[in-house]
């Protein structure tokens, strides 16, 4: 009886945990993901309360109104055409068309939803409709629409822009765009998906671009990785298939190899053979954890960015894959803001910031709601390594493969990318960058699809944006 | 004695605490009331604060009666009258007449467990029917919402595996204090595989869960225990490859439990409404009367837990769990001061049916387990359910009843022989 | 009333309602606390509450207290635990029944004598019986008052407890009521004591003994408290008696 007795009371601390847990993650769930839940389309609370409130506007980190409601109470965007479609897919429209556009996700504040008690009883005793906050954005909205002219014609991609410091969005750009004010039957049924935002949903395979992560593996795991000597022959075997390098041909017999070379030089030159020598070596485990260092596998859950979260292949069974994986093909695929914050954790010693795109909420009557707060999202890699990485970037833009990227006096830093696509015929191009200048503490990340080689597409993109940057106060 | 005593006395925490449960639904009905002037609710602001008042202060007068537990149970019963009033005033009187009948079971079966000091009599009966009872469905059953374990009988509809609840608690109890642990948990696996295979796995969930504990509370082998997961693990396997088509129902709710916003319309949509609703409601809620959860479906059985959440907020959700807890530890501290292991047993696994059933519940509203059709006990809408959470209530004051009575006879043994020595 | 007048008043509200809800939860931690110490208060007045006697270990002198139901054997989760050679982890199972006895039953392969028979079936023990479970010798002994046939065929020499007006106005001589009840008719500076006792003997000896002398036994229903602690707060009784049933945790 005795022992009946203590077993019950253990029963009761088994139960009582059950209860703990039952607490614990409802209130943790409710706090973490109400916003977004809040935010969904299926949300038919939020929808009938519109009419009863005039909307917030929103605005960009100058000012500049991208959103408000007019007079009838109609939902108007900014009087630009350019601009408008340009920040289309961070503001998205009154119909919801786009995932997470800041019409949608920030519902709560920009109709009212955050209001004090005080402030609903004063507009109620004052008969009037309630009018939502106001948002800022961190977005600029003139160097989105300069930045969207940069793409060449015809060509789908996305652009991000961040200040590596603070992890500010300035810039969050997806082709093709529509114009909100005007949604048009045709750009529902485009089969490009003007709707869909390849900036934060779009998962690319990253090409060369990952060579930073994997430069970055080697650095931290083998104590020589920078000083030895790499043999590059232009074919590694790989079980059966070879890895080659851009430029080879094997049909025709032309054949790119690079020689001896060291970290330094075959970062320069994106040598192919060198870095899947060092995946071979590094195994997967190792590379993985590395990747995993950099936000891969991980569920982004940031504030006020919703991202699809990168993948590193979950099974490399076979030498070749893991081989192709530190090239940057196989299976990987990560979004460009995504790879933005890659090149922004080499920037900022190897701290990676929360990347944000809301800068404060304004109540209608001007007063301050909610400042949003740099954060820090992960330390992908040691400082040391960091720097080491720099300095192969800034290579990579002086006498590498993105030359393109170079403007004099500017210390401009990058990695460029040529990611090949099975059903495409031109490789995407990649270009990841930033200016490593305590002044200007810029990042950014590009890709255009089906567009060609990274050094020549993308990189020279990359320059005109830092050129206007520059010239435009930033 | 002194004034001072005599006032402590009269205002005792359980007497304040009926007290602060009348205030508040007084308020409540009062507040929807004030919605639409029907004068329904103006009648219940009234009518429900003395039923309260006699259901847990006046039953104690006149039967031994565990103060706490009542004003405890009362309140949840009033606030499932509550939310389901607000939602429709139909299923707030059926829901009302329901707690009626459910009191009047509750104190039977106090009066059962009080005075009926042996069930060996009684036991086989029990098991029979049980497995009868369960079994039933399967050959005239009709289908509700994808499990097949209701009857209609005459027009209403019930559920048998909630009357059979009451059998298998005091069965099980039975034998296992007669240290017959093997033939119970056959007996039980039985019941669970019964339920199993009506697809009615958030009751089969239930059992099983209550099974282990009063296995681990009779004997203290873990190793029972882990053999009871693990021939539930077997047996899903082997269910796997039997009936693979009811399998790949119950993993298309495991899916949907993983990812529901892939199908927000479809399979996803229940779940997805129920998160939405909460995250309306966030810490604070939205207001009595000023949600919008009916869009969930079920709402007024399944999900009744998100209604509450969407109106009165999590915080408010967090309290009623808590309440839960305490209705479960106070089963516990009954069970503790039994005097014989049948009781104990007893106590212990109505303390733990409670309990599991609100985690079961409560996890699938707020996508911490896999949602299953079970009913949040005292507050969903359900005649079945109400009544027999109110019988598992009554056959804990029995217990207690009979703790008091075993200490009043520990007294007398003691007066008789006199005093020091 | 119009909905956004009823919205706002509801939304003021919600915090009302949270309010009563964290109220109604912090008084019912409150009840449930002061029951467990009006509880604990009570088994300190009723040491043996639940017991229905003692087991006297014969070769060490020692005894445990009997609860009504139980274990007997070696092992730790034992009610009666007897660390000798041959008595197994889990030697017997003992019930009490209401007018037979303690029911014996020994489990399959348990050696187990009562009065030196060997017994392989459940049987019976009083008061007084001795038991030997492998190589352990023990002795039963029983509370006085207990429904059980009495072993010693002599009449109980019993004075009955004086039914005076005290004794009426004990709050146990009603309807049996849960935890909140406190005895309340107890003159100040005194306080009921009501532990068992064993039958008018503590052991057979001094059955002989009571049988030949007929001594009964002096009863009290209070203990007079000394000067200095006649307070109304509760202050632990020491029983000379029996100390070791204070170990027991309950």
């Amino acid at each position: 009886m005795k022992q009946v007795k203590n077993n019950i009371k253990r029963v009761c601390i088994f139960l009582c945990a059950l209860f703990a847990l039952l607490a614990v993650y409802g209130g943790y769930s409710i706090t973490v993901n109400g916003n977004r839940w809040f935010s969904s389309g299926s949300n038919t609370f939020v929808r009938n309360k519109k009419k009863d409130v005039i909307a917030g506007s929103i605005l960009d980190r100058n000012g500049q109104v991208l959103a408000q409601n007019d007079a009838e109470n109609n939902r108007i965007y900014h009087a630009d055409a350019a601009v408008r479609r340009a920040m289309v897919h961070v503001v998205g429209d009154s119909q919801g068309n786009v995932n997470n556009g800041a019409e949608s996700f920030m519902a709560s504040a920009l109709y009212g939803f955050q209001m004090s008690m005080p402030e609903r009883i004063a507009f109620f005793f004052q008969g009037q409709k309630r009018v939502g906050d106001t948002v800022q954005l961190t977005l600029d909205s003139r160097l989105s629409a300069y930045a969207s002219t940069l793409f060449p014609s015809g060509k789908a991609g996305a652009m991000v822009v961040m200040n590596y410091k603070t992890g500010e969005v300035l810039a969050e750009i997806s082709l093709p765009q529509y114009d909100p004010q005007q949604i048009t039957a045709q750009a529902k049924s485009d089969p490009k998906k003007p709707f869909y935002n390849r900036a934060v949903q779009g998962l690319y395979a990253p090409g060369s671009t990952f060579k930073i992560v994997t430069a970055a593996s080697a650095l931290e795991n083998f104590t020589d990785a920078a000083t030895r000597a790499y043999q590059c022959s232009g074919l590694l075997q790989v079980g059966e298939r070879y890895v080659t390098d851009a430029g080879t041909d094997m049909a025709a017999g032309k054949i790119t190899s690079h020689g001896q070379l060291t970290l330094l030089r075959a970062f320069q030159v994106s040598c192919n053979n060198t870095f899947a020598q060092i995946a071979l070596n590094l195994g997967d485990q190792k590379l993985k954890k590395t990747a995993e260092n950099f936000g891969f596998n991980d569920n982004f859950l940031f504030r006020d960015v919703v991202v699809e979260n990168s993948q590193y292949p979950a099974q490399n069974r076979t030498e070749r894959e893991i081989a192709w994986t530190g090239v940057g093909q196989s299976e990987l695929t990560a979004t460009p803001l995504h790879m933005c914050m890659v090149a922004a954790a080499v920037a900022n010693e190897g701290v990676m910031m929360e990347p944000y795109t809301v800068l404060r909420t304004l109540s209608f009557s001007g007063s301050l709601r909610t400042q949003a707060e740099p954060r820090v999202y992960r330390t992908a890699m040691q400082p040391q390594t960091a720097l080491t990485l720099k300095s192969y970037m800034r290579t990579v833009v002086t006498s590498g493969t993105g030359t393109g990227a170079n403007i004099p006096g500017v210390q401009v830093c990058g990695k460029t990318g040529s990611a090949e696509v099975d059903t495409q015929e031109n490789t995407n191009a990649w270009f990841v960058g930033f200016i490593d200048e305590e002044a200007h503490p810029y990042a950014v990340s590009i890709v255009v699809e089906d567009a060609g080689g990274g050094g020549s597409v993308a990189a020279p993109m990359a320059r005109q944006v830092f050129q206007w940057m520059l010239n435009n106060g930033y | 004695m002194s004034d001072k005593n005599k006032k402590r006395r009269r205002l005792t925490p359980g007497r304040a605490m009926v007290s602060t449960v009348m205030l508040f639904f007084f308020l409540a009905f009062f507040l929807l009331f004030l919605k639409d002037f029907a004068w329904q609710s103006l009648a219940l602001s009234l009518v429900v604060p003395v039923i309260i008042l006699f259901g847990s202060v006046g039953i104690t007068k006149l039967f031994p009666a565990d103060t706490l537990l009542l004003s405890l149970t009362n309140f949840l019963c009033a606030l499932g009258v509550l939310v389901l009033y607000r939602l429709d005033p139909d299923r707030g009187f059926t829901q009302a007449v329901n707690y009626g009948v459910g009191v009047a079971a509750m104190i039977g079966c106090t009066l059962l467990i009080r005075y009926l000091p042996s069930f060996r009599f009684v036991n086989w009966a029990f098991m029979l029917a049980s497995i009868g009872l369960l079994a039933l469905p399967l050959v005239i059953g009709t289908e509700r919402n994808g499990a097949n374990s209701w009857i209609t009988l005459g027009g209403r509809s019930f559920q048998p595996s909630e009357i059979v609840k009451i059998a298998l608690l005091i069965s099980m109890a039975h034998m296992l204090s007669r240290r017959k642990v093997i033939f119970t948990m056959g007996f039980a696996a039985i019941c669970v595989l019964i339920l199993a295979v009506q697809n009615d796995f958030g009751t089969a969930l239930l059992y099983f869960g209550t099974a282990l504990v009063l296995g681990y509370a009779s004997t203290g082998n873990l190793l029972l225990v882990g053999a009871g997961v693990g021939g539930a693990g077997a047996a899903v396997v082997l269910g796997n490859m039997i009936m693979p088509d009811k399998f790949a129902r119950a993993m298309s709710r495991v899916e949907v439990w993983l990812d529901p916003w892939q199908d927000v319309q479809g399979a996803g949509y229940q779940i997805v409404q129920g998160l939405i609703a909460m995250a309306n409601g966030g810490l604070w809620g939205v207001g009595l009367g000023a949600g919008n959860a009916t869009v969930i479906p079920e709402h007024y059985n399944d999900f009744i837990f998100a209604v509450i959440v969407n109106e009165f907020g999590m915080l408010f959700g967090l309290i009623v769990i808590l309440m839960y807890a305490f209705i479960m530890i106070r089963g516990i501290m009954i069970a503790r001061n039994t005097r014989t292991m049948f009781h104990a047993l007893l106590a212990t696994g109505c303390a733990a049916m409670i309990a599991l059933q609100v985690f079961v519940i409560i996890g699938g509203n707020i996508k911490l387990i896999p949602l299953t059709g079970i009913t949040l006990p005292f507050i969903s809408y359900g005649g079945t359910s109400l009544v027999s959470s109110l019988c598992i209530i009554g056959i804990l004051q029995g217990v207690a009843a009979r703790n008091a009575a075993g200490i009043h006879e520990d007294r007398e043994l003691a007066m008789q022989g006199g005093g020091v020595r | 009333m119009s909905s956004d007048a009823y919205e706002l008043l509801a939304m003021l509200m919600r915090y009302v309602f949270i309010a009563l809800g964290a109220v109604i939860l912090f008084r019912a931690l409150r009840q449930m606390r002061k029951d467990a110490r009006a509880h604990k208060k009570e088994m300190k007045q009723l040491p043996d509450a639940g017991l229905i006697g003692e087991v006297v270990d014969l070769d060490t002198g020692k005894s445990q207290p009997l609860p009504r139901e139980g274990l007997m054997g070696s092992g730790s989760g034992c009610d009666i635990r007897l660390k000798r050679r041959k008595v197994r982890r889990r030697h017997v199972l003992f019930t009490f029944v209401e007018g037979k006895g303690l029911r014996i039953k020994p489990h399959l392969g348990s050696w187990v004598a009562m009065e030196g028979v060997e017994i392989t079936a459940p049987a019976y023990a009083l008061h007084g019986t001795q038991m030997t479970l492998g190589e352990a010798h023990i002795r039963i002994r029983l509370f006085a008052g207990l429904n059980v046939p009495n072993p010693a065929a002599f009449q109980r020499d019993a004075q009955s407890l004086p039914m005076d007006e005290a004794n009426e106005e004990m709050p146990w001589s009603g309807m049996p009521l849960p935890f909140e009840q406190v005895p309340q008719a107890q003159p100040p500076g005194q306080r009921p004591v009501t532990q068992m006792t064993w039958d008018y003997a503590y052991s057979l000896e001094e059955l002989d003994e009571a049988r030949q002398g007929q001594q009964p036994v002096q009863t009290m229903p209070y203990v007079q408290l000394p000067e200095d602690e006649q307070t109304e707060d509760y202050v632990p009784y020491e029983s000379p008696v029996v100390r070791h049933r204070r170990s027991e945790r309950r």
